[in-house]
Protein backbone atom coordinates (compact mmCIF):
# COMPACT_ATOMS: atom_id res chain seq x y z
CA UNK A 1 0.00 0.00 0.00
CA UNK A 2 1.22 3.54 -0.95
CA UNK A 3 1.95 6.44 1.70
CA UNK A 4 1.14 9.63 0.85
CA UNK A 5 5.43 10.14 1.50
CA UNK A 6 5.80 7.88 -1.80
CA UNK A 7 3.25 9.39 -3.99
CA UNK A 8 4.41 13.08 -3.39
CA UNK A 9 7.81 11.82 -3.66
CA UNK A 10 6.67 10.26 -6.83
CA UNK A 11 5.04 13.31 -8.43
CA UNK A 12 8.20 15.39 -6.96
CA UNK A 13 10.28 13.05 -9.35
CA UNK A 14 7.52 13.98 -12.36
CA UNK A 15 7.75 17.76 -11.70
CA UNK A 16 11.76 17.44 -11.42
CA UNK A 17 11.81 16.86 -15.00
CA UNK A 18 10.88 19.54 -16.16
CA UNK A 19 14.27 21.58 -16.37
CA UNK A 20 14.99 25.11 -14.58
CA UNK A 21 11.71 24.52 -11.91
CA UNK A 22 12.85 24.16 -8.53
CA UNK A 23 10.35 21.48 -6.64
CA UNK A 24 9.02 21.09 -3.02
CA UNK A 25 7.79 18.07 -1.98
CA UNK A 26 6.07 19.85 0.67
CA UNK A 27 5.03 23.86 1.21
CA UNK A 28 8.21 25.35 2.10
CA UNK A 29 9.39 28.68 4.42
CA UNK A 30 10.55 30.57 1.06
CA UNK A 31 11.33 29.72 -2.40
CA UNK A 32 13.14 29.99 -5.45
CA UNK A 33 11.67 30.64 -8.51
CA UNK A 34 10.37 29.23 -10.58
CA UNK A 35 9.15 26.45 -8.55
CA UNK A 36 6.44 24.11 -7.75
CA UNK A 37 5.55 22.95 -4.43
CA UNK A 38 3.17 19.58 -3.90
CA UNK A 39 0.50 20.33 -1.24
CA UNK A 40 -0.62 17.80 1.19
CA UNK A 41 -3.53 16.18 -0.17
CA UNK A 42 -7.22 15.63 1.00
CA UNK A 43 -8.08 12.12 0.92
CA UNK A 44 -10.75 9.91 0.31
CA UNK A 45 -10.44 6.63 2.19
CA UNK A 46 -13.35 4.31 0.87
CA UNK A 47 -13.34 4.77 -2.76
CA UNK A 48 -13.75 0.68 -3.06
CA UNK A 49 -14.39 -1.86 0.00
CA UNK A 50 -11.82 -3.60 1.84
CA UNK A 51 -10.55 -1.00 4.67
CA UNK A 52 -6.94 -1.47 4.84
CA UNK A 53 -6.50 -2.46 1.45
CA UNK A 54 -9.68 -0.10 0.01
CA UNK A 55 -8.58 2.02 -3.45
CA UNK A 56 -8.16 5.60 -1.88
CA UNK A 57 -8.92 9.03 -4.02
CA UNK A 58 -5.86 11.79 -3.23
CA UNK A 59 -6.60 15.17 -4.33
CA UNK A 60 -3.35 17.02 -4.76
CA UNK A 61 -2.97 20.16 -5.04
CA UNK A 62 0.70 21.25 -7.04
CA UNK A 63 1.28 25.31 -6.95
CA UNK A 64 3.28 26.52 -9.66
CA UNK A 65 5.14 29.97 -8.62
CA UNK A 66 7.06 32.17 -10.82
CA UNK A 67 8.86 35.58 -10.51
CA UNK A 68 5.94 38.46 -10.33
CA UNK A 69 8.74 40.94 -12.44
CA UNK A 70 6.82 42.56 -14.75
CA UNK A 71 3.23 41.14 -15.11
CA UNK A 72 2.72 40.32 -18.39
CA UNK A 73 6.16 38.51 -18.35
CA UNK A 74 5.16 36.20 -15.62
CA UNK A 75 2.01 35.11 -17.01
CA UNK A 76 3.42 34.40 -20.12
CA UNK A 77 5.86 32.44 -18.03
CA UNK A 78 3.48 30.85 -15.91
CA UNK A 79 1.63 30.15 -19.14
CA UNK A 80 4.52 27.60 -20.29
CA UNK A 81 3.60 25.61 -17.45
CA UNK A 82 0.07 24.98 -17.78
CA UNK A 83 0.39 24.62 -21.49
CA UNK A 84 -0.92 20.73 -21.64
CA UNK A 85 1.85 19.60 -24.03
CA UNK A 86 5.07 21.14 -24.16
CA UNK A 87 8.77 20.77 -22.40
CA UNK A 88 7.52 22.82 -19.80
CA UNK A 89 4.34 21.53 -19.10
CA UNK A 90 2.91 20.31 -15.71
CA UNK A 91 0.34 17.84 -16.75
CA UNK A 92 2.39 16.14 -19.36
CA UNK A 93 5.11 15.73 -16.61
CA UNK A 94 3.28 14.43 -14.58
CA UNK A 95 1.02 12.30 -16.63
CA UNK A 96 4.06 10.87 -18.19
CA UNK A 97 4.30 8.33 -14.99
CA UNK A 98 0.67 7.63 -13.77
CA UNK A 99 1.98 5.25 -11.62
CA UNK A 100 4.41 7.51 -9.85
CA UNK A 101 7.22 5.32 -9.41
CA UNK A 102 4.51 2.10 -9.19
CA UNK A 103 2.70 3.06 -6.35
CA UNK A 104 -0.34 4.44 -7.71
CA UNK A 105 -2.93 2.68 -10.07
CA UNK A 106 -3.22 6.03 -12.09
CA UNK A 107 -3.95 9.51 -11.68
CA UNK A 108 -5.04 12.15 -14.44
CA UNK A 109 -4.21 16.16 -13.84
CA UNK A 110 -7.72 17.33 -14.06
CA UNK A 111 -7.45 21.47 -13.82
CA UNK A 112 -5.33 24.53 -13.98
CA UNK A 113 -6.26 27.40 -11.91
CA UNK A 114 -4.53 30.75 -11.96
CA UNK A 115 -3.88 32.26 -8.49
CA UNK A 116 -2.98 35.80 -9.74
CA UNK A 117 -0.54 36.91 -7.25
CA UNK A 118 1.06 35.17 -3.82
CA UNK A 119 2.89 35.86 -1.24
CA UNK A 120 5.62 33.18 0.26
CA UNK A 121 8.15 34.68 2.83
CA UNK A 122 6.93 38.71 2.06
CA UNK A 123 7.95 38.06 -1.41
CA UNK A 124 5.25 38.52 -4.11
CA UNK A 125 5.29 35.59 -6.97
CA UNK A 126 2.29 35.33 -10.18
CA UNK A 127 0.87 31.66 -9.57
CA UNK A 128 -1.09 28.74 -10.81
CA UNK A 129 -2.83 25.40 -9.13
CA UNK A 130 -3.10 22.19 -10.56
CA UNK A 131 -5.48 19.82 -9.15
CA UNK A 132 -4.20 16.17 -9.65
CA UNK A 133 -5.82 13.33 -9.01
CA UNK A 134 -4.17 9.71 -7.22
CA UNK A 135 -5.45 6.15 -7.10
CA UNK A 136 -3.84 4.25 -5.14
CA UNK A 137 -4.09 1.94 -2.50
CA UNK B 1 -26.33 0.87 12.25
CA UNK B 2 -23.15 -0.40 11.13
CA UNK B 3 -21.19 1.95 8.19
CA UNK B 4 -20.27 -0.42 4.98
CA UNK B 5 -16.80 -0.27 4.80
CA UNK B 6 -15.40 -4.18 3.83
CA UNK B 7 -17.92 -6.06 2.72
CA UNK B 8 -16.37 -9.01 0.94
CA UNK B 9 -17.57 -9.99 -2.58
CA UNK B 10 -16.68 -13.21 -3.94
CA UNK B 11 -17.64 -13.81 -7.80
CA UNK B 12 -16.96 -17.54 -8.67
CA UNK B 13 -13.25 -17.72 -8.11
CA UNK B 14 -13.09 -14.14 -8.03
CA UNK B 15 -12.50 -11.67 -5.01
CA UNK B 16 -13.64 -8.72 -6.39
CA UNK B 17 -13.79 -6.96 -2.59
CA UNK B 18 -10.82 -4.45 -3.00
CA UNK B 19 -12.15 -3.53 -6.48
CA UNK B 20 -16.11 -3.70 -6.26
CA UNK B 21 -17.79 0.16 -3.89
CA UNK B 22 -21.19 -0.85 -4.73
CA UNK B 23 -23.50 -4.32 -4.42
CA UNK B 24 -26.93 -4.88 -4.77
CA UNK B 25 -28.75 -7.47 -3.37
CA UNK B 26 -32.60 -7.39 -4.26
CA UNK B 27 -35.50 -10.23 -4.03
CA UNK B 28 -38.64 -9.54 -5.18
CA UNK B 29 -41.82 -11.31 -5.21
CA UNK B 30 -44.61 -10.60 -7.97
CA UNK B 31 -48.12 -9.71 -6.82
CA UNK B 32 -50.27 -11.62 -8.62
CA UNK B 33 -54.42 -10.01 -8.74
CA UNK B 34 -57.09 -12.55 -7.88
CA UNK B 35 -59.79 -9.75 -7.92
CA UNK B 36 -62.94 -11.04 -8.59
CA UNK B 37 -66.72 -9.23 -8.16
CA UNK B 38 -66.90 -10.81 -4.81
CA UNK B 39 -64.13 -8.99 -3.62
CA UNK B 40 -66.23 -5.98 -2.26
CA UNK B 41 -64.44 -3.34 -4.30
CA UNK B 42 -61.10 -3.68 -3.84
CA UNK B 43 -58.40 -5.69 -5.46
CA UNK B 44 -57.09 -8.97 -3.60
CA UNK B 45 -53.64 -9.79 -4.84
CA UNK B 46 -51.55 -12.98 -3.94
CA UNK B 47 -47.64 -13.67 -3.51
CA UNK B 48 -46.22 -14.73 -7.22
CA UNK B 49 -42.64 -16.46 -8.51
CA UNK B 50 -39.71 -14.73 -6.48
CA UNK B 51 -37.27 -13.25 -8.42
CA UNK B 52 -33.69 -11.80 -7.87
CA UNK B 53 -31.10 -9.42 -9.19
CA UNK B 54 -27.51 -8.95 -7.99
CA UNK B 55 -26.01 -5.27 -9.00
CA UNK B 56 -22.53 -4.81 -8.86
CA UNK B 57 -20.34 -1.65 -9.23
CA UNK B 58 -16.34 -1.96 -9.86
CA UNK B 59 -13.40 -0.47 -10.80
CA UNK B 60 -12.07 -2.21 -13.63
CA UNK B 61 -9.02 -3.95 -12.76
CA UNK B 62 -8.16 -6.35 -15.59
CA UNK B 63 -6.72 -8.85 -13.57
CA UNK B 64 -10.08 -9.43 -11.42
CA UNK B 65 -13.15 -7.86 -12.21
CA UNK B 66 -12.86 -7.58 -15.76
CA UNK B 67 -11.75 -11.00 -16.26
CA UNK B 68 -14.79 -12.03 -13.61
CA UNK B 69 -17.73 -10.41 -15.83
CA UNK B 70 -16.38 -10.84 -19.07
CA UNK B 71 -15.80 -14.66 -18.66
CA UNK B 72 -19.61 -15.25 -17.12
CA UNK B 73 -20.68 -14.05 -20.88
CA UNK B 74 -23.14 -16.59 -22.76
CA UNK B 75 -25.82 -17.89 -19.87
CA UNK B 76 -23.24 -18.75 -17.07
CA UNK B 77 -24.57 -19.44 -13.61
CA UNK B 78 -22.03 -17.75 -10.82
CA UNK B 79 -22.10 -18.64 -7.19
CA UNK B 80 -21.56 -14.71 -5.95
CA UNK B 81 -21.37 -14.55 -2.06
CA UNK B 82 -21.40 -11.53 -0.09
CA UNK B 83 -20.09 -10.78 3.50
CA UNK B 84 -21.32 -7.50 4.23
CA UNK B 85 -20.00 -7.11 7.95
CA UNK B 86 -16.99 -9.89 8.41
CA UNK B 87 -16.07 -9.21 12.13
CA UNK B 88 -13.65 -6.77 12.81
CA UNK B 89 -13.09 -5.88 9.14
CA UNK B 90 -12.00 -9.28 8.29
CA UNK B 91 -14.01 -12.19 7.21
CA UNK B 92 -14.03 -14.70 9.89
CA UNK B 93 -15.95 -18.50 10.34
CA UNK B 94 -19.42 -17.42 11.64
CA UNK B 95 -19.69 -14.10 10.12
CA UNK B 96 -23.25 -13.77 8.23
CA UNK B 97 -23.53 -13.81 4.79
CA UNK B 98 -25.64 -13.92 1.42
CA UNK B 99 -25.06 -15.81 -1.55
CA UNK B 100 -27.41 -16.78 -4.85
CA UNK B 101 -26.47 -18.71 -8.02
CA UNK B 102 -27.16 -15.97 -10.80
CA UNK B 103 -26.65 -15.70 -14.19
CA UNK B 104 -25.07 -12.26 -15.62
CA UNK B 105 -27.41 -9.69 -17.33
CA UNK B 106 -25.23 -7.12 -18.59
CA UNK B 107 -22.12 -5.43 -18.03
CA UNK B 108 -21.39 -2.32 -18.50
CA UNK B 109 -18.44 -0.40 -18.63
CA UNK B 110 -18.95 3.71 -18.37
CA UNK B 111 -16.58 5.74 -20.03
CA UNK B 112 -16.48 9.32 -18.99
CA UNK B 113 -13.02 11.35 -19.39
CA UNK B 114 -11.92 12.17 -16.34
CA UNK B 115 -13.17 9.71 -14.27
CA UNK B 116 -11.50 6.05 -12.99
CA UNK B 117 -12.49 3.15 -15.32
CA UNK B 118 -15.17 1.45 -14.22
CA UNK B 119 -17.02 -1.92 -15.27
CA UNK B 120 -20.58 -2.98 -13.81
CA UNK B 121 -22.25 -6.63 -13.83
CA UNK B 122 -26.13 -7.19 -12.97
CA UNK B 123 -27.32 -10.88 -12.54
CA UNK B 124 -30.15 -12.01 -12.30
CA UNK B 125 -31.32 -15.09 -10.01
CA UNK B 126 -30.65 -18.36 -11.45
CA UNK B 127 -31.43 -20.82 -9.40
CA UNK B 128 -34.52 -21.96 -7.38
CA UNK B 129 -32.92 -21.54 -3.85
CA UNK B 130 -32.86 -17.69 -4.12
CA UNK B 131 -30.87 -15.25 -2.56
CA UNK B 132 -29.37 -17.64 0.66
CA UNK B 133 -28.84 -16.27 4.43
CA UNK B 134 -25.90 -18.39 5.51
CA UNK B 135 -22.70 -18.65 7.54
CA UNK B 136 -19.27 -18.47 6.42
CA UNK B 137 -17.90 -21.75 7.89
CA UNK B 138 -13.73 -21.31 6.26
CA UNK B 139 -13.02 -17.47 5.73
CA UNK B 140 -10.72 -17.30 3.16
CA UNK B 141 -7.35 -18.82 3.45
CA UNK B 142 -4.95 -20.77 1.74
CA UNK B 143 -3.85 -24.18 2.89
CA UNK B 144 -1.37 -26.74 1.09
CA UNK B 145 -0.90 -29.58 4.08
CA UNK B 146 -3.20 -31.60 6.04
CA UNK B 147 -7.23 -31.73 6.02
CA UNK B 148 -7.95 -28.18 6.57
CA UNK B 149 -11.25 -28.49 8.91
CA UNK B 150 -13.32 -25.89 10.40
CA UNK B 151 -14.38 -25.23 13.76
CA UNK B 152 -18.20 -26.52 14.51
CA UNK B 153 -21.29 -24.03 14.27
CA UNK B 154 -24.81 -24.56 15.10
CA UNK B 155 -26.63 -23.83 12.43
CA UNK B 156 -29.59 -25.93 13.46
CA UNK B 157 -31.24 -28.95 12.41
CA UNK B 158 -32.65 -29.47 8.56
CA UNK B 159 -36.47 -29.80 9.14
CA UNK B 160 -38.50 -31.37 6.58
CA UNK B 161 -39.24 -29.08 3.72
CA UNK B 162 -35.85 -27.38 4.07
CA UNK B 163 -32.39 -28.17 2.40
CA UNK B 164 -28.52 -27.62 3.70
CA UNK B 165 -26.66 -25.58 1.01
CA UNK B 166 -23.37 -25.46 0.87
CA UNK B 167 -20.87 -23.14 -1.43
CA UNK B 168 -17.24 -23.30 -1.71
CA UNK B 169 -15.42 -20.23 -3.86
CA UNK B 170 -12.15 -21.93 -5.36
CA UNK B 171 -10.10 -18.59 -5.61
CA UNK B 172 -6.47 -20.20 -6.55
CA UNK B 173 -4.73 -23.51 -7.06
CA UNK B 174 -1.17 -24.59 -7.47
CA UNK B 175 0.74 -27.54 -8.04
CA UNK B 176 -1.48 -30.89 -8.42
CA UNK B 177 -4.20 -30.46 -6.19
CA UNK B 178 -7.48 -31.11 -6.55
CA UNK B 179 -9.52 -30.67 -3.56
CA UNK B 180 -12.89 -31.85 -2.16
CA UNK B 181 -15.11 -29.83 0.21
CA UNK B 182 -17.38 -31.66 2.43
CA UNK B 183 -19.94 -30.32 4.14
CA UNK B 184 -20.41 -32.23 7.30
CA UNK B 185 -22.76 -32.32 10.67
CA UNK B 186 -22.58 -34.21 14.06
CA UNK B 187 -25.23 -34.47 16.69
CA UNK B 188 -22.90 -33.22 19.47
CA UNK B 189 -19.84 -30.31 19.95
CA UNK B 190 -17.34 -30.86 20.53
CA UNK B 191 -17.96 -33.38 17.55
CA UNK B 192 -17.55 -37.25 18.60
CA UNK B 193 -14.92 -38.68 16.49
CA UNK B 194 -16.80 -40.82 13.76
CA UNK B 195 -19.55 -39.57 14.03
CA UNK B 196 -19.38 -36.81 11.34
CA UNK B 197 -21.78 -37.20 8.70
CA UNK B 198 -21.25 -35.26 4.86
CA UNK B 199 -24.34 -33.71 3.61
CA UNK B 200 -22.67 -32.63 0.51
CA UNK B 201 -19.65 -32.89 -0.69
CA UNK B 202 -18.14 -30.42 -3.67
CA UNK B 203 -14.62 -31.28 -6.05
CA UNK B 204 -12.85 -28.91 -7.89
CA UNK B 205 -9.54 -29.20 -9.80
CA UNK B 206 -10.16 -25.51 -11.17
CA UNK B 207 -10.77 -21.98 -9.66
CA UNK B 208 -14.45 -21.25 -9.79
CA UNK B 209 -17.25 -21.84 -7.46
CA UNK B 210 -18.75 -24.64 -6.79
CA UNK B 211 -22.22 -25.34 -4.90
CA UNK B 212 -24.32 -28.36 -3.78
CA UNK B 213 -27.60 -29.18 -1.34
CA UNK B 214 -28.83 -31.67 0.38
CA UNK B 215 -33.06 -32.34 1.48
CA UNK B 216 -32.43 -34.72 4.04
CA UNK B 217 -33.76 -34.12 7.35
CA UNK B 218 -31.71 -34.45 10.54
CA UNK B 219 -31.71 -33.34 13.90
CA UNK B 220 -27.82 -32.79 13.53
CA UNK B 221 -27.51 -29.16 14.30
CA UNK B 222 -23.21 -29.01 14.63
CA UNK B 223 -22.05 -28.20 11.12
CA UNK B 224 -18.37 -27.95 9.79
CA UNK B 225 -16.11 -28.10 6.56
CA UNK B 226 -14.19 -30.33 5.82
CA UNK B 227 -11.10 -30.27 2.69
CA UNK B 228 -9.31 -32.50 1.47
CA UNK B 229 -6.74 -31.29 -0.27
CA UNK B 230 -5.95 -33.81 -3.12
CA UNK B 231 -2.65 -34.30 -4.87
CA UNK B 232 0.73 -34.04 -3.59
CA UNK B 233 2.16 -30.27 -4.05
CA UNK B 234 0.74 -26.77 -4.25
CA UNK B 235 -2.01 -25.42 -2.27
CA UNK B 236 -5.53 -24.40 -2.44
CA UNK B 237 -7.08 -20.97 -1.74
CA UNK B 238 -11.11 -20.80 -0.92
CA UNK B 239 -13.75 -19.53 1.32
CA UNK B 240 -16.59 -21.47 2.21
CA UNK B 241 -20.43 -20.91 3.49
CA UNK B 242 -23.35 -22.95 4.32
CA UNK B 243 -27.10 -22.10 4.36
CA UNK B 244 -30.14 -24.45 6.13
CA UNK B 245 -33.46 -22.75 4.81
Amino acid sequence: MATIAQLRAGLVDRLSTIQGLQVYGAEPGSITPPAAVVVTPSITYHASFNSDGALKQYSFRVMVLVAQGLLDEAAHNLDEYADPTGVLSVRAAIEDDPTLNGFAESLIVTDFRPLNAEEVASLQYWGGSFDVTVYAR
Amino acid sequence: MPVLKDCNIWFGGYDLTSVANELSIETMYADVDVTTFGSAGAHTRIGGLQDSNISLMTFLDTSISEPAFFGDRGGVVELVTAVAFPTGGTVTAGDRCYAARAMLKSISDPMKVGDAAKINATLSGAQAEGVLQGTVLAAKQTVSTGTPTSALFNLGPVAAGQSVYFGVHVFSITGDRSPTFNCQRNPTTPGTAGAYTTSVSLSRSTTGGSFGSSATVTTDAYWRVACALGGTTGSVTYAAFVAIQ
